[in-house]
């Protein structure tokens, strides 16, 4: 055990202590020919044990921590390549069940729509799921550069809701964009400002039941 | 700044989620068609502060979600 030996020498500085006192009182020896010198080592045997016990615990730490960064970093990298790997073949995937959806010489029957429309809206989930751990990946990395220009913001979302619209197109939502015409420009990274918006009407969208019905619109207020 | 509101009229969400929504891997509904992987909102929220604006959210329960987010505004050479 760490500081054994610290122990040791208090559990003899303690006996010599009382053998002494014991001494003193069956056979008179003087007790002050010497001065009482056996707690202080004693207590100063303590002190060097604590003082042992908690820099190896820190020390410890400090190794744990170095090692769970280490392995928080790992983690990271094996997120992004094992989702970059994913990219390529979620996307040929999904490329050829659409294909064999569009085929018009040997259009798919009724059951074989059905079950190529689930792969296409699998893999289309899964590869967004992929986009958002590379995305989510780089941010934490700080990698993510962002390219800031000036934005004109309704046409910005009209894109955004135009592309949902369709998305939704099957389901009982209504997307309406209500951003005033003449605006500002807003400083921002046009594609990652889309992404913002996408991903909240994404968000939003993925929400709702089919059942309900849902309007969603891009407000906008301009202060200063 | 401009501010911009993506406004629904959905189911809402409970308040006692709200603090948390903005975290990764959060995952409120427990309903297995509507499992995501709780990442959406974590990167709009880095997303927006990257490009130095705010997100904020406010809800209630059965009326609606409105999600806002600011953006710094061009200055006088963007303006129309």
């Amino acid at each position: 055990m760490e500081g054994s030996l610290y122990l040791a020498f208090a559990v003899i500085a303690l006996n010599v202590f009382a053998l002494v006192q014991n001494l003193n009182v069956y056979f008179a020896v003087p007790v002050d020919s010497v001065p009482p010198f056996e707690p202080l080592v004693y207590l100063l045997m303590l002190a060097l044990l604590m003082s042992l016990r908690f820099s190896n615990a820190f020390r410890k730490i400090e190794e744990l921590s170095v090692q769970l960064l280490k392995a928080d970093k790992l983690k990271d990298e094996f997120l992004a390549r094992t989702s970059d790997e994913f990219k390529s073949p979620l996307h040929g995937v999904m490329h050829i069940a659409r294909s064999m959806l569009d085929n018009a010489n040997h259009p798919p029957t009724a059951e074989q729509r059905e079950k190529l429309e689930l792969i296409t809206s699998i893999t289309g989930r899964l590869s967004q799921l992929v986009y958002d751990i590379l995305d989510f990946s780089r941010l934490k990395q700080g990698e993510l550069a962002v390219d800031s220009m000036p934005v004109d913001v309704r046409p910005a979302v009209e894109m955004q809701v135009r592309i949902y619209s369709f998305l939704c197109a099957d389901r009982n939502i209504r997307l309406e964009n209500r951003v005033p015409e003449h605006l500002p420009y807003a400083i921002a990274d046009e594609s990652r400002f889309g992404q913002i918006v996408g991903n909240l009407l994404g968000q939003r969208g993925q929400a709702y039941g089919e059942r309900e019905h849902c309007r969603h619109s891009g407000g906008e207020s301009q202060h200063d | 700044m401009i501010e911009v509101s993506v406004k629904d009229t959905g189911e809402g969400i409970e308040a006692q989620h709200i603090p948390h929504l903005f975290e990764a891997f959060q995952l409120f509904d427990e309903r297995a068609e509507r499992r995501g992987f709780g990442l959406g909102l974590s990167i709009v929220k880095q997303l927006v502060e990257l490009l130095k604006g705010t997100v904020t959210v406010s809800s209630t329960k059965g009326v609606g979600t409105t999600f806002t987010f600011t953006l710094p505004i061009a200055g006088n050479a963007g303006n129309r």
